[in-house]
């Protein structure tokens, strides 16, 4: 009876739609809802903003603590990125395009850190890789100590950031038409040649988005961070762990800034994050 | 055939005409709605519960760990009204109290670690005036198997040790590095500095602190007389001096905070531990007694 747009919801003609009680009930809930999500998610990063004037913010961050809490938190999740891509991607191309046994218990071994709570994650890395943890002795004879150190930093970062390259690696890697892997092979490309020139190509995208949302989980990475390498400024005292440091009666506003900061470059991440994968069809 | 509402694939079934999506959508808000509401009023009654069986929350420094809750049986025994009462306790570094009070958290008493922050409550008209309850002193603690091989203060500057001290901001980060201004006088101008360059960690309490000590990742940590107190099979001990520490020595106010709905039992419970009672379990953990007032 009406002309319709052939969409799977039914009409999307809103204007030729009959006014009934449950269309207006449905569209009440749906309003008041999103009005709720939207001012609990909103209200606390718009907050940090309206706090103090953009200036004074802005001032702050030049503040010693704030530069060097961003220098540390650059140098390490870089590395850690580096890290993850580099340990990452063959691992997620095996897991990604071939079938065998133990497939699945490795996938969800690499993902446990992603639910982890991040406390358990420095502990876990403080009792096998401390002083007088489970590797410690080892380690100490090679003359290394990993606590307190800017590795401890990475360690802790690639630990918890891995998950979020993995898994979307592994599904890039598993949308890809396995056909044209077997073509390349058969053309008498060696694996290696075909990841190079044909799997990664082709995955790009979701390597990228990957990669961009690992980076952004290591820079705010905090509960292993402080358990496992401590906080010193200047070596070990990442933004999130300065952001604590100064969270006090007096220095609450570089706290502020430095929170400023991270919201603004986790917002720029997800935002690149969301056109790389948007082009994908 | 393509209906409206008909997705391909889809088993008839389940096809999305209007009227029964529209109908299935009320009724799912329906449920959430009785959902939300319900768990509304049951934290709604959790919280007149919670008014009726009073929550007492103490902002305390995290050096009182072990000696507050310790009082807690002892003052109910004597205080017959508030036996009901749930003593909330939250145990920080005091400069992370200050900023949790300013910022309005729920708070009936303030107990902390150094008496520039209860000024700094005061002035800001957040609590009453603060009182001085006991009195602390620093000590420098090894792990027990001493893997740093630390064995006087003047070890702590050979270069490679790893110290771990307080925060800047935290009071026992201050007291620090008082102290090691002070202990120059003695080891050299180039004491301190050398001290803090080897320092690995700054905490931001000393809990924290203690417990890089006890794990024996740390070297050797600096911490209060009353933390190596309760950490003694753990720990080796290095004192400093009465000459060497702040003076005055690190002073913990107590006070009732302004916006407490338990202004009866907050005045009650701070009138315990600045008395005979609370005094008693002070000492046994090891803290002085406040200094006296002045004439």
């Amino acid at each position: 009876m009406t002309k319709s747009v052939s969409s799977p919801l039914g009409s999307s003609d809103f204007s030729r739609r009959r006014i009934r009680p449950t269309n207006i009930a449905v569209a009440a809930i749906t309003g008041i809802a999103a009005t709720a999500l939207v001012g609990f998610i909103g209200l606390p990063l718009v907050a940090i903003f309206l706090r103090v004037p953009i200036s004074t913010l802005l001032a702050q961050l030049h503040s010693p603590v704030a530069l060097d809490a961003l220098r540390i938190s650059m140098k390490t999740s870089f590395i850690a990125l580096a890290f993850i891509v580099a340990a990452g991607t063959p691992v997620a191309y095996l897991l990604g395009t071939k079938r065998f046994r133990g497939r699945m218990l490795l996938t969800t071994l690499l993902e446990l850190p992603l639910v982890l709570p991040p406390a358990v994650a420095g502990i876990g890395l403080f009792v096998a890789f401390g002083r007088m943890g489970l590797l410690g002795p080892s380690l100490k004879s090679l003359g290394i100590e990993l606590p307190f150190t800017w590795v401890a930093v990475v360690m802790a970062q690639a630990f918890v950031a891995m998950p979020f390259y993995v898994r979307q690696a592994i599904a890039g890697f598993g949308s890809i038409d396995a056909r044209l892997l077997g073509v390349s092979r058969t053309l008498g490309a060696t694996s290696g040649r075909t990841f190079f020139r044909v799997a990664a190509p082709l995955a790009g995208q979701s390597l990228s988005a990957g990669a961009a949302l690992a980076w952004a989980r290591a820079l705010g990475e905090f509960g292993a961070t402080t358990l496992f390498a401590g906080s010193l400024q200047g070596r070990t005292q990442t933004l999130p762990l300065a952001i604590y440091s100064q969270f006090s009666g007096t220095n609450f506003n570089v706290a502020l800034a430095m929170s400023a900061l991270l919201v603004a470059v986790s917002a720029g991440v997800l935002v690149t994050t969301k056109l790389l994968l948007r082009s994908r069809v | 055939m393509k209906r409206r509402g008909m997705v391909p694939g889809w088993p008839a079934a389940a096809r999305l005409s209007g009227r029964g999506f529209a109908r299935s959508l009320v009724l799912l808000a329906a449920v959430a709605a009785l959902l939300l509401g319900s768990s509304g009023s049951a934290f709604a009654a959790s919280q007149q519960a919670a008014r009726a069986t009073t929550n007492f929350n103490v902002f305390a420094a995290a050096s009182l760990l072990n000696a507050f809750p310790a009082m807690v049986k002892p003052f109910k025994a004597t205080h017959k009204a508030f036996k009901n009462v749930k003593f909330n306790f939250n145990f920080q570094g005091t400069d992370v109290l200050v900023a949790q009070i300013q910022q309005g958290a729920p708070a009936d008493v303030f107990a902390g670690a150094s008496t520039k922050y209860g000024d700094q409550l005061f002035k800001a008209g957040l609590i009453t005036t603060p009182s001085p309850f006991c009195q602390n002193k620093l000590i420098v603690i090894l792990p027990k198997s001493n893997p740093g091989n630390i064995h006087s203060l003047a070890d702590l500057a050979v270069s490679g040790k790893k110290i771990a001290i307080g925060d800047a901001n935290v009071p026992i980060g201050t007291y620090t590095r008082t102290v090691l201004k002070n202990l120059n006088a003695t080891y050299g101008a180039t004491y301190s500095a050398s001290v803090l360059a080897n320092v690995v960690t700054t905490e931001t309490n000393v809990t924290n602190v203690v417990t890089d000590v006890v794990l024996g990742e740390a070297d050797a940590g600096f911490v209060y007389v009353t933390d190596a107190q309760y950490t003694l099979s753990k720990i080796k001990r290095l004192f400093i001096g009465q000459a060497y520490q702040s003076n005055p020595l690190p002073t913990y106010p107590i006070a009732v905070v302004k916006s407490s709905t338990n202004a009866a039992l907050a005045s009650q419970f701070t009138y315990f531990v600045l008395h005979a009672r609370g005094q008693a379990i002070l000492k046994t953990g090891g803290f002085l007694p406040p200094p006296a007032p002045a004439k």
